[in-house]
């Protein structure tokens, strides 16, 4: 009754032509696009061999595509990446309560040599005590008895890379043996944060897992060159700017494209995306193949469409429910100079001096809460915060 | 006689109606801002407000948590209220309470389940919770909560009092999701439920499922229920399930019934079963005793 198959199809092969299927699906019309699968199917067609670039001063050789495991349920997919070359794994004791941990220590399992492992202490520790169970803790969750970098997790600002404090218990891990490099992880004030790792005289951070898209600023590539330049190993996160609805482009995601954007920049030592399943794994270590191409810059464009809802069409629908008369479509026209395409600074601040003070959104720092609406679903009192921090 | 029925059930159902708008006092308002969600002043015998609340919505979420505001998303987080209270005797002890409102009870579930820790132990507080020393979990109706203590020794007496008093501005329900009934076997180890809105066992086809840790035939095994099948999706995950293993073997057992046995390119060997829209597996087993049984309870 039963039909017995034997494809001989093991993981690697397993992943390669999955590969092949995705790729061609970006690129594509359907009907070519399957025979093209087909066809990668029947001959498990090559994949790209794994990439691999050197962080920064630490010297580690890590995979251009690596591994971020915040989103992975089962360690399975962690070793599927690991099969495919890929020598990175990003995690963090505050993931799942430390749990995403345990599924990177059951993903490294008998594999722990050959991978680096990258976690990072809990944002609100500070203290050596405080640091020193981070880490002991991340070393049994992860059932290793060494971190390859530790990180400081969630810098705002350049204050936490220089508490004395924190570099004593890492300058203690570090002689125990318990960890070989340190670095920081920004997604907010990221130039800040990495123009302070280059000017600190002791050099004491290596490493700085920073927020880097096609919508970053100007100022944040520049320190990325900077710190890159000095020495700091670059790892680039949210590369693919998550949060955004994508469904509306089809079946050709932008996500490629994304990633090729960061990675064409070779201060950029590796990026780490997030990957919760098998073709999410496939589309982005497809990317170590191949280069950023016309096509790309299109899709791009068409993801920029796709969030566009995300931005002020300036109606002034909402300034009707602000009791303090604020003008929010000329300060969001102020914000978008500063964060749309056009990411010009100094016309962003002189739109926004234009306005009367009592119209900016200085006005807002009085407000217990901001009353006024968008009709678009944007937070206004987001934009607000942003414009009074960015361009007053 | 029809009318007495009717003014006894009237008469039921009166005061049932008032005991339900007295437990839920907070639950259409918790459409609004949940800021009545958050002890206006203390969380627990001695830890009192500090500042003011916080609010977060799907475009600010990660200014709080950083890129683990990705996890939440697919659980169909809203909002965020975040609160932090403080002892008076220790300026540097803190306790944060973090209240999620998840897209329904299920997902509420889901991220509790992401968080619920192996060490930790359940308290008497919201449909289920999870207390290790410094950390609190619970959910309750849609919504998740976090309590961490920082700053401070760990405090399990302070978590758990400002886990109930948190609990108690909750909407009052404290059922379970009814998708876990179908878990609801001897044979499923209590405690491992996990519910994941996409991507089960890391395949995007198979989309929003339950898993568990389950012990049949004396052996360790896991297993999984897709959620939300039809008769067709049921069919078409199960035969591109198929198409994904080294090895397989489908065994039809009548009408809309078939049963398959393979080797998955990831765990190794899986049992399948499909029963109409029922679309449950097994993996990660090392003996197949039981194993075929406990599918057929799981699809029953």
């Amino acid at each position: 009754m039963g039909s017995v198959e034997q494809k001989g199809v093991n993981r690697r092969t397993f992943i390669k032509t999955g590969m092949v299927g995705t790729a061609t699906a970006l690129i594509a019309p359907p009907a070519f696009a399957e025979a093209l699968q087909n066809m990668a199917a029947a001959e498990h067609s090559a994949l790209p061999k794994p990439v691999y670039r050197t962080l920064g001063r630490t010297g580690l050789k890590i995979s251009l595509v690596s591994f971020g495991a915040m989103m992975t349920p089962e360690p399975e997919v962690i070793r599927a990446a690991i099969d495919q070359g890929v020598n990175y794994i990003d995690t963090a004791r505050k993931y799942m309560g430390g749990k995403n941990e345990e599924i990177v220590g059951r993903g490294v399992k008998g594999v722990r040599d050959k991978i680096f492992i990258a976690t990072k202490t809990q944002p609100e520790s500070k203290t050596k005590a405080e640091i020193v169970r981070d880490v002991e803790t991340s070393l049994k969750a992860l059932g290793t008895d060494h971190i390859d970098v530790i990180q400081l997790h969630h810098l705002t600002g350049k204050e936490r890379i220089f508490i004395p404090e924190t570099r004593e218990a890492l300058a203690q891990l570090k002689k125990e043996g318990k960890v070989r490099f340190c670095g920081v992880t920004t997604h907010k004030n990221e130039a800040e944060v990495l123009n302070a790792l280059v000017d600190d005289p002791d050099r004491f951070f290596d490493t700085c897992l920073v927020k880097y898209n096609f919508k970053s600023d100007k100022e944040v590539a520049a320190a990325i060159d900077r710190a890159a330049s000095a020495g700091i190993g670059i790892i680039a996160m949210k590369t693919q700017v998550g949060g955004y609805d994508t469904a509306g482009m089809g079946g050709i995601t932008p996500h490629q494209a994304a990633l090729k954007w960061v990675l064409r920049n070779p201060k950029v030592t590796a990026a780490i995306p997030g990957m919760k399943d098998l073709t999410q794994l496939r589309e982005d270590i497809a990317v170590m193949g191949m280069s950023f191409t016309y096509a790309d810059v299109r899709r791009l464009d068409r993801y920029a469409e796709a969030i566009a809802p995300f931005y002020c069409n300036f109606c002034g629908s909402c300034e009707a429910g602000c009791p303090k008369g604020v003008e929010i479509s000329s300060v969001n026209r102020a914000l978008m100079y500063a964060e749309g395409g056009y990411r010009d600074l100094d016309l962003a601040r002189l739109t926004y001096a234009e306005l009367p003070r009592q119209a900016t959104a200085a006005a807002c720092s009085d407000c217990g809460g901001c009353s006024a609406r968008c009709v678009n679903g944007l937070n206004i009192a987001a934009k607000m915060d942003r414009a009074r921090s960015m361009l007053a | 006689m029809r009318a007495n029925r009717f003014q006894v059930s009237l008469r039921a159902l009166v005061p049932a109606l008032f005991l339900l708008m007295l437990l839920t006092p907070f639950n259409s308002q918790a459409k609004g801002d949940m800021e009545e969600l958050l002890p206006q002043v203390a969380c627990g015998d001695g830890w009192k407000i500090e500042g003011k609340p916080l609010f977060y919505d799907r475009e600010t979420l990660s200014e709080r948590i950083d890129g683990e505001a990705e996890l939440y998303f697919p659980y169909g987080f809203e909002r965020l209220a975040a609160a932090r209270y403080a002892l008076g005797k220790n300026p540097a002890a803190g306790i944060d309470v973090e209240i999620f409102r998840m897209g329904s009870l299920l997902d509420a579930f889901g991220m509790y389940a992401n968080y619920r820790q192996k060490e930790g132990s359940a308290i008497a507080v919201g449909a289920d919770s999870n207390l290790s020393p410094s950390q609190l979990f619970l959910y309750q109706g849609r919504f998740f909560v976090h309590i961490q203590v920082t700053g401070a020794d760990d405090d399990p007496a302070a978590l758990t009092e400002c886990g109930r008093t948190v609990a108690s501005r909750l909407p009052a329900a404290r059922n379970l999701p009814t998708e876990l009934s179908a878990l609801n076997r001897p044979e499923v180890v209590k405690g491992t439920e996990r519910y994941l809105p996409q991507s089960l066992l890391g395949y995007d086809f198979l989309n929003k499922g339950i898993m568990a840790d389950a012990v049949a035939g004396g052996s360790n095994l896991q297993v999984f229920i897709l959620l939300g099948t039809t008769t067709e999706s049921a069919k078409a995950a199960f035969d591109r399930y198929r198409s994904q293993l080294t090895q397989g073997k489908v065994e039809p057992m009548g009408k809309d019934v078939a049963f398959l046995e393979g080797v998955d390119p990831l765990y190794g060997q899986v049992m399948v079963m499909r029963k109409g829209g029922c679309l449950a597996g097994a993996l990660k087993f090392s003996g197949k005793e039981g194993v075929r049984g406990l599918l057929v309870g799981l699809c029953r």
